[in-house]
């Protein structure tokens, strides 16, 4: 075992020196002969009839190969419904949507010839919220919904604007509302929003004469793109090569396939050209999907002591005008719908709603970001109903293991220890989470606290793989599925292979690229589970490998396989170390003095397939799609100038239980981030609309996220209750945190203003004004 | 990117600038003169405007100097602004100047550049009015000297085709200068209020940025001031009605944020309900 630098020991990450000296190459960046560049053009519109697209003008200028739009292609796109044309097709469902793309010689050529395509549209009135979309006479956003194909565990409902609903009825909600001492309901309401990853997506599509579909783009799920550009186009899969580099970020926004399929479409436009299609900022952040939003209702009763009885709750999820991830995400809202307490009876509606607003895909917490704003918010106002410690309302329900989930399924002995964490929380915090401290200046300082849980909500048959080879030194090349954008989890898997093997992390080198025609399959690096997944198949192929390695060292050293070890890059009998070899002397066969070589190479391999997961049944939503549970808390404490409304987070804490800390330095990296990244989330990001339903802050100069001088003092804590089926007890951490922010802040806020503040973002302007309205 | 091609000049001497500027407009080219190209670039780029030729004033050597004489601080108007706020005579005006945008971006963008830009909120004129500086600009006539004050409304109101040459700073100050830069939220952001408020024995100088959809300021004489039994109020209502709202603040909340702030700087009374 390697106590140098294996698990526990925080690294400095294998990729960093070339990322903070600019010598990383990432997909914008590339520039090959033959290559072609494109341009987009997009409807400044947020619903209106296309009538007429003129690109005569376009045509004729300088360098343009080819125009595409709508016409081009018949068919729609999707993940998991298919409702999305690659460029609009006889209508533009919102602002920003790609109504044509020109290709060029030179991005300047493709982009002067874009601005000379006109477009003629028929404006039409846009819906601007999911409650509009779902009122009785609403426009049907998507009238063919019913002849789009789908996976099973979606439920569109043809004839209205709901992609999906997933229901969760668990036992006797109705009763319980009837017997409780006590009830209270909340709404919220969160608009869409944008990841904002440093990097703008890229896609690179080039179709070889041989047949051979060559993409390379900036994503989570190179696997993904693969599979579904087979499942389009009828290219055969063993001839779609798919690379990702490393990539600027993505949070969920880069998880599932985007400009991919245009791309392709454009090369074959040009004769199977290399075509680089790459979005300017602005297009990355409205025509590109962004997060979802969500309006919810949600009510609790509770007994006399505070043990809640039961839960009723509406979530109408804003998925925009197509819904690519976002019908996963109200599933997975409803999964976990209860937030992590104990509610024997649960009668829930997890809507996706479409509207005409930018789209929505996957991002840091899938769902229970949003879900989680809601429960905290009504736990908040329960805690107020019964009089009671906030804290202390959650300790007394949060859930334990052998305790079962909104969908019936059981925490098993991998249950994280929450009790543990909100009181570990409270003790960051300094206890007294309900009490308001008076300064002066009409200033106060409050506190805010929440309880966060998340399941992947990933396909039942997600998997991994990991292949090791060696070289003539002894190091170790580690070869997974898993892309590295920026969590930092290929040094977590290096450090998993120097535990594993005994070889010093700094020879375990890791293949940074993911190639699906030599990686071995992985389903997403998303849904924080790539270090677990990945994690468990790299172990196998460390024993894989380990096992091979005695293989040839027991016929060298004539010893049986048994008694030998390998450690600190030999392999050796433990009792008498001087019999053994240097693992450069096997790990490429074994030459013996005559000459004589036996074996060849060593080749370790792995898998990891998530075991006994169930789709939802679609009337109560029972079944077991939960693969790992992660839980914790957060809070927060803010000052707040009741004058102005101004305030600042001083204090942002989280104890999340990670069953075991692979690399400290990453791990509190990641959960920092997640808390930063929540923190912008609700204090002051989110898309802003005019009434015609254009985005009105759809540049960063008006799009403000988190910067430095922002930040809060941070506290982290780590538990470590074992994930059993985990590598060394490790599970998912890489989002987790940004969960729980949403709640702390709008409860603390509430707090100070002295009523609920329950719409995100949370202005300076929007607290004064709540201040104002209970001074009246 | 800025996707066509433009006619790119760069003068040496404010003659040379100023004639060119003649010439192209007399051929109805579309032209612009900048200085440190941080507006021209991005809204060139994102199609905010078009120009089909750039006049780049930073050839002129003599406007990115400061130079110090025993009445004025001369700034040029190529002068970035970290460069003014790192200059040892120019400390009263660091702290309004190192709010405008954020460090990277006061490399380039200079004090000329945020006065004539067609952004709306001209932040760093505010002190200087405050400071009853003076001008000078290039025209016809060569080099011409006027009080700020008295070519300023809104916007800098020049002859046409004229450019901003000069800022001549007042080194002998007589009041007492207090500011204060209010945001939406985070800080680096446009302002949705930034007051200045200049206190001396014969005037009280309040204005603006960020508050209206241009810069605004009031002179009050200091004897009309001290009779005031509300300052906070009516100072306030010389303002109010050009309050405005969008996408940073109501109108409300700008004039609730100066009437606190006014508060602050006078100790007068404000009770917000």
């Amino acid at each position: 075992m390697n106590t140098k630098d294996g698990i526990g020991t925080s690294l400095t990450r294998k990729e960093s020196l070339d990322k903070v000296s600019g010598r990383v190459i990432y997909g914008g960046d590339i520039m090959t002969p033959q290559m072609l560049y494109a341009a987009q053009k997009t409807s400044p519109h947020a619903h209106a009839k296309i009538i007429k697209i003129d690109t005569e003008k376009a045509k004729g200028m300088k360098g343009v190969k080819a125009i595409f739009t709508g016409d081009d292609y018949k068919d729609n796109l999707g993940l998991y419904l298919c409702d999305k044309p690659p460029v609009a097709r006889n209508v533009v469902r919102h602002y920003g949507e790609v109504v044509a793309a020109v290709v060029a010689d030179t991005y300047a050529n493709a982009t002067a010839a874009a601005d000379a395509i006109a477009v003629e549209y028929e404006v039409m009135k846009p819906i601007l919220s999911p409650l509009e979309a779902l009122s009785d006479d609403a426009y049907i956003i998507h009238e063919e919904m019913g002849s789009y194909s789908h996976i099973k565990p979606i439920h569109p409902e043809p004839g209205t604007n709901v992609a999906n609903r997933t229901k969760i009825r668990k036992g006797n909600p109705t009763e319980a509302f009837k017997s409780a001492h006590v009830t209270i309901e909340t709404f919220v309401e969160i608009p869409p929003g944008d990841h904002v990853a440093m990097e703008p997506r890229v896609a690179i599509a080039e179709i070889k004469k041989t047949g051979y579909v060559h993409i390379l783009s900036s994503t989570q799920a190179p696997f993904v793109v693969k599979g579904l550009m087979h499942q389009f186009f009828g290219i055969d899969p063993g001839k779609i090569i798919v690379k990702a580099p490393l990539i600027g970020g993505g949070f969920g926004g880069k998880a599932g396939i985007q400009l991919e399929g245009l791309a392709y479409l454009l090369s074959q436009k040009v004769g199977g050209r290399p075509v680089k299609l790459v979005n300017t900022r602005e297009e990355d952040l409205t025509g590109s999907p962004g997060h979802i939003g969500l309006q919810a209702k949600v009510k609790i009763a509770a007994d006399a002591e505070g043990k809640i009885m039961g839960m009723d709750m509406d979530y109408y999820f804003n998925s925009g005008a197509y819904a690519d991830y976002a019908v996963n995400v109200s599933r997975a809202a409803a999964i976990s719908c209860t937030g992590p307490y104990y509610v024997p009876n649960i009668r829930c509606d997890s809507m996706c709603v479409y509207t005409n607003m930018p789209f929505a895909t996957a991002y840091r917490g899938f769902g229970h970001i949003e879900m989680s704003f809601a429960i905290e918010r009504a736990m908040d106002e329960l805690a107020s109903a019964l009089d009671m410690d906030p804290l202390e309302l959650r300790i007394k329900n949060g859930v334990k293991p052998h305790d079962t989930t909104p969908v019936q399924s059981v925490l098993n002995e991998s249950t994280g220890d929450i009790i543990k964490c909100f009181e570990e929380v409270g003790a960051m915090l300094g206890g007294n989470i309900g009490a308001t401290q008076q300064l002066e200046n009409n200033t106060v300082r409050v506190k805010g606290v929440s309880g966060l849980w998340k399941a992947p909500a990933m396909p039942t048959n997600t998997d991994a793989g990991a292949i090791l080879t060696f070289n003539s030194d002894g190091s170790c090349n580690l070869n997974t599925g898993v892309v590295e954008i920026g969590q930092g989890t290929k040094t977590g898997l290096a450090q998993i292979v120097s535990e594993r093997l005994g070889i010093p992390v700094d020879k375990v080198h890791v293949v940074m690229e993911v190639d699906t025609s030599v990686s071995p399959s992985d389903w997403a690096t998303a849904a924080s589970r790539g270090l677990m997944m990945a994690g468990m198949a790299t172990l196998e192929a460390c024993e894989d490998a380990e096992n091979q390695i005695k293989e040839i060292a027991s016929a060298v050293l004539r010893v049986p396989k048994r008694d030998l070890k390998v450690d600190g890059e030999r392999v050796f009998v433990p009792d008498e170390p001087k019999i053994g070899l240097n693992l450069s002397e096997v790990v490429l066969g074994y030459v013996y003095p005559n000459g004589n070589a036996i074996y060849g190479q060593v080749i370790g391999s792995g898998k990891y397939i998530a075991k006994h997961l169930t789709d939802l049944d679609p009337e109560t939503g029972e079944g077991h799609p939960d693969l790992e549970w992660t839980l914790g808390a957060e809070g927060v404490e803010i000052e707040v100038n009741l004058n102005t409304g101004k305030y600042k987070i001083l204090k942002a804490v989280c104890c999340i239980d990670v069953g075991k800390v692979i690399s400290p330095a990453l791990a509190r990296g990641q959960i920092v981030g997640g808390m930063a990244m929540g923190m912008g989330y609700t204090t002051m990001e989110g898309f802003t609309f005019n009434d015609r339903g254009q985005v009105t802050n759809g540049v960063l100069r008006d799009y403000k996220i988190m910067r430095y001088g922002d930040e809060p003092e941070y506290q982290v804590k780590f538990l470590e209750t074992p994930q059993q089926d985990g590598p060394y007890g490790a599970r998912g951490l890489g989002e987790q945190s940004v969960i729980g922010m949403p709640g702390a802040i709008a409860n603390a806020l509430s707090r100070a203003v002295g009523k609920g503040m329950n719409q995100i973002p949370m202005t300076p302007e929007k607290v004064w004004k709540t201040s104002m309205e209970v001074k009246r | 990117m800025i996707a066509y091609n433009l006619d790119y000049f760069k003068p040496e001497t404010t003659q040379e600038a100023y004639e060119c500027m003649k010439t192209l407009k007399e051929d109805k080219v579309n032209a612009l003169y900048y200085s440190g190209g941080t507006e021209v670039i991005t809204n060139l780029r994102k199609g905010a405007f078009k120009a089909d030729a750039v006049i780049d004033l930073k050839g002129i050597g003599e406007m990115s100097e400061i130079l110090v004489d025993d009445e004025y601080i001369v700034v040029g108007a190529n002068v970035p602004l970290n460069v003014m706020i790192e200059h040892s005579e120019l400390q009263s005006l660091k702290s309004i100047l190192n709010k405008i945008a954020d460090h990277t971006v006061r490399n380039a963008l200079t004090i000329g550049g945020n006065i004539c830009g067609k952004l709306p909120f001209r932040e760093a004129v505010l002190p200087l009015l405050a400071l009853n500086s003076l001008v000078k600009w290039v025209d016809e006539n060569g080099i011409n000297e006027s009080l700020l004050r008295d070519v300023f409304d809104k916007r800098l109101k020049l002859p046409p085709n004229a450019f901003l040459y000069q800022i001549m700073i007042p080194r002998k100050v007589g009041g007492k200068m207090m500011s204060k830069r209010m945001e939406a939220h985070t800080e680096v952001d446009y302002p949705v209020l930034h007051v200045v408020m200049s206190v001396s024995d014969t005037e009280v100088f309040v204005g603006l940025s960020g508050f209206a959809s241009f810069p605004v300021y009031q002179l009050i004489p200091r004897n009309e001031y001290d009779e005031w039994s509300d300052p906070v109020g009516s100072i306030a209502g010389l303002f109010e009605k050009d309050a405005k709202s969008d996408e940073r603040a109501s109108k409300e909340y700008r004039v609730h944020l100066l009437k606190n702030q006014i508060a602050l700087f006078t100790g007068g009374a404000y009770d917000s309900l």
